[in-house]
């Protein structure tokens, strides 16, 4: 598991948003703050 | 999460959900989910699993991540990480006051005490303040 301190691995993923399939890259968000959630599966409760 | 987008949104935090599902189950999912339907973030998808595995959040033996959380500050370190039992959702409400106590820290240079929330005031750091506070 990453920790507190150290640095969040950069990673690229295709998304669905907003009726889309889009590509994700954390990179893409620099100089942002970013929640990242990881949830077990659609149709769970989160 | 989907409730709190908004929170999320006026503290300046990009929200990114993951899971090990497919685009197409995504899409599906926020198609009729009631709670997903509302939803603007991305949920991206980890079909390789390795980005879960890289986060240390893999159930390898499932194929499916924890119910983890991470909070990424804006030079991409890791300021926040938390697993749930997957028996138990999140408290987004806990979440929402790291992100305002990494604020206030950060714009105030004040340390954040236990059950702090907006409105309260921080701590001094000094070291000469150890024991009096």
């Amino acid at each position: 598991m990453i920790y507190p301190t150290q640095h969040a691995p950069d990673f690229e993923a295709e998304a669905y948003q907003n009726g889309k399939k889009v590509t994700i890259r954390l990179k893409d968000f620099q100089n942002q703050r970013v929640l990242l959630f990881f949830y077990a599966s659609d149709f769970t409760f989160v | 999460m989907a409730a709190q987008e908004e929170t999320f949104q006026k503290l300046g935090v990009i929200t990114l959900a993951i899971s090990t599902d497919s685009v197409y189950s995504h899409k599906v999912f926020a198609e009729t989910s009631p709670s997903a339907r509302t939803i603007h973030y991305p949920l991206l998808s980890d079909r390789s699993h390795s980005i879960s595995y890289q986060y240390g959040v893999l159930r390898a033996e499932l194929g499916i991540a924890y119910r983890a959380t991470f909070i990424i500050s804006p030079n991409h370190k890791v300021q926040y990480a938390s697993l749930y039992p997957p028996e138990v959702g999140r408290n987004v409400s806990e979440i929402i006051r790291v992100i305002q106590g990494l604020i206030y820290e950060e714009t105030t240079g004040l340390g954040v005490p236990a059950y702090w929330k907006p409105g309260m005031t921080g701590i001094l750091k000094d070291f000469k303040f150890v024991g009096k506070v």
